[in-house]
């Protein structure tokens, strides 16, 4: 696995390497050095006053000083000029790569409009995109309904089949560009006339969100993506030594929906402090059920639909009460840290503006579609070569700090997950990657997220279970 | 001024020209190094690399030109004590 981690977002069109970034921060470093040492130096020349009577040696000292505070000079403008230039080059590589993506964007709304003009029926079904996926899940579930139990299966089966080229970061370009190009391929069977979509797009009308609004609108019709009510139970209480540290402290508090004794979805872990309001940190774990038909768990496909439509998915309606349940406020601080559903129901919670949230961690999140206000730090964290982060479509949320990296080098083992750059573990040592990391927005979003130290905090750890109630 | 107290003088000018050479060396030393891979691979990177060395030429002559003046000033000290003595 590679270390290269990329780093961008926060606000700015700056993209670049973290090495870029760093060499760039040691060149200011040295800059900022040299006009100090040289502010120094003149104060040190100013000590003896060249006389007749000062020995040569002395005078020669003197000369050596002056020479010093050229070079010192020079030194401060080689390396400020260079540190520009790296910023510069930073953000030409993000201007450019922004340009690229709208091309694409573009060029794949074309493709997809005249997909669905000339060959409406072949289009959609050969398009490789979720929504298509999707859309034939629900047609599927129609027209075998006594095995809509197996449709689940039969997705998890046909992943595993194709890892390798799913694990493809051009795979995952294509799939984010085909979600956005869905609502052409649709105007271009409705025969839309051309570049409608785009205008509407533009205007924020046609979204990654509302096209899966319509998924869930047309599949509520034939009982799937039907949402239910939700209750949340605590199972189990207990106290942590401190508070997390980091990024990845909080991807390892993270639950484990599958592997957990009672398959607990949520923790929270409520921080006292003496003399200090409560703080709150809520762990959100991924989907545990890929059922188009909702079951008794609500971190399912259902809620992944229905959140990416920005609707009250039961997995957020979960969270909600289980917040509200830990003792969190609309008042009290607290930092979000979810894994793919969990990540894009961490982000709606701090796009709603419900909640005191002063930080949010995603790892392998559909959720860039999701605009957060810019003053809640916002550190999502994305494989190259997961598919999951791209059926968000392209990122619009341009203030999240987004950091980047390929879990899996062309030709490694990829062991039996159906998608193994989307699990916890290469997450984890990505998110070890970014604590280490001198990127300046990244650091300050992360200390943004910490507690002061020596401030003799006590933790409260609960894990709570979620259920769907009532279903039809 | 009388010996004594250029010697003083230059006493408080060697000590602070000790004191700036270890900065202007600790500067030297955060110059990336171009030689462990920079963020570019090819004539880009020769390019950045030439820069880079240049800083790094200029660094290592404004830490050496330091040094310098501190052993002229050791020089000079010696001088003035040898003339008092």
């Amino acid at each position: 696995m590679s270390d290269e981690l990329t780093i961008s977002g926060g606000g700015s069109v700056a993209v670049a390497t973290g090495t870029l970034i760093d060499h760039a921060q040691s060149l200011e470093s040295v800059r900022d050095e040299a006009a100090g040492s040289a502010r120094q130096l003149a104060g040190i020349d100013r000590l003896v006053v060249a006389t007749a009577a000062l020995p040569a040696v002395a005078i020669e000292a003197e000369r050596e000083m002056d020479s010093a505070r050229a070079l010192l000079g020079e030194l401060e403008r080689g390396a400020g000029f260079l540190a520009a230039a790296l910023r510069l080059s930073a953000d030409a590589y993000g201007a450019a790569d922004r340009y690229a993506e709208r091309a694409m964007q573009q060029l794949a709304g074309r493709l997809g409009y005249a997909a669905g003009f000339f060959l409406p029926l072949l289009g959609v079904l050969l398009a490789p995109s979720a929504g298509v996926v999707i859309g034939g899940l629900v047609v599927a579930a129609v027209v075998f309904p006594d095995q809509r139990g197996d449709l689940a299966r039969q997705l998890r089966t046909w992943l595993g089949a194709h890892t390798r080229s799913l694990s493809d970061p051009f795979t995952v370009g294509l799939v984010r560009m085909t979600v956005m190009s869905v609502d052409n391929v649709a105007a271009g069977v409705l025969r839309v006339p051309p570049g409608t979509t785009e205008a509407l797009g533009a205007l924020g009308v046609v979204t990654t969100g509302s096209t899966a609004a319509v998924i869930v609108t047309v599949g509520n019709q034939f009982g799937v993506f039907a949402e239910t009510p939700v209750t949340v139970r605590a199972t189990s209480t207990s106290a942590r030594d401190s508070p997390p540290v980091g990024l990845a402290a909080r991807v390892d508090r993270l639950p484990s929906p599958q592997t957990g004794p009672l398959g607990e979805q949520i923790i929270i872990d409520r921080i006292q402090t003496p003399g200090e309001p409560d703080r709150f940190e809520v762990y959100i774990g991924g989907t545990a059920d890929w059922s188009v038909i909702a079951s008794d768990e609500p971190l399912d496909m259902t809620s992944n639909v229905q959140a990416i439509a920005e609707l009250p998915a039961g997995s957020y309606r979960a969270v909600e009460q289980a917040m509200a349940d830990a003792g969190v406020t609309a008042h009290s601080d607290v930092v979000v840290t979810g894994h793919s559903q969990g990540g894009l129901i961490a982000t709606a919670l701090a796009a709603s503006g419900d909640y005191s949230v002063r930080g949010v961690v995603t790892i392998g999140a559909p959720a860039g579609h999701i605009v957060v206000p810019s003053s809640i730090p916002v550190v999502a964290i994305e494989h190259t070569d997961d598919l999951v982060p791209a059926l968000a479509g392209v990122r619009t949320n341009h203030d999240a700090i987004l950091v980047e990296r390929r879990a899996f080098e062309p030709g490694a083992d990829l062991g039996d997950s159906p998608l193994p750059a989307h699990e916890r573990a290469p997450y984890r040592e990505t998110a070890a990657l970014a604590d280490r990391s001198t990127d300046a927005k990244l650091t300050a979003a992360i200390r943004s997220m910490s507690y002061r130290e020596g401030a003799n905090a006590t933790v409260t750890t609960t894990t709570y279970l979620a259920e769907r109630v009532g279903r039809g | 001024m009388t010996d004594a107290a250029l010697l003083a003088v230059l006493a408080v000018q060697r000590m602070a020209l000790a004191q700036l050479a270890g900065r202007v060396s600790a500067a030297c030393a955060r110059v990336p190094d171009a030689s462990a891979g920079g963020p570019w691979r090819g004539p880009a990177s020769d390019i950045y690399d030439g820069r880079l060395a240049e800083v790094s030429r200029v660094a290592a002559a404004a830490s050496a030109a330091v040094m310098a003046a501190k052993d002229l000033t050791d020089r000079a000290i010696a001088t003035v004590a040898d003339g008092v003595g």
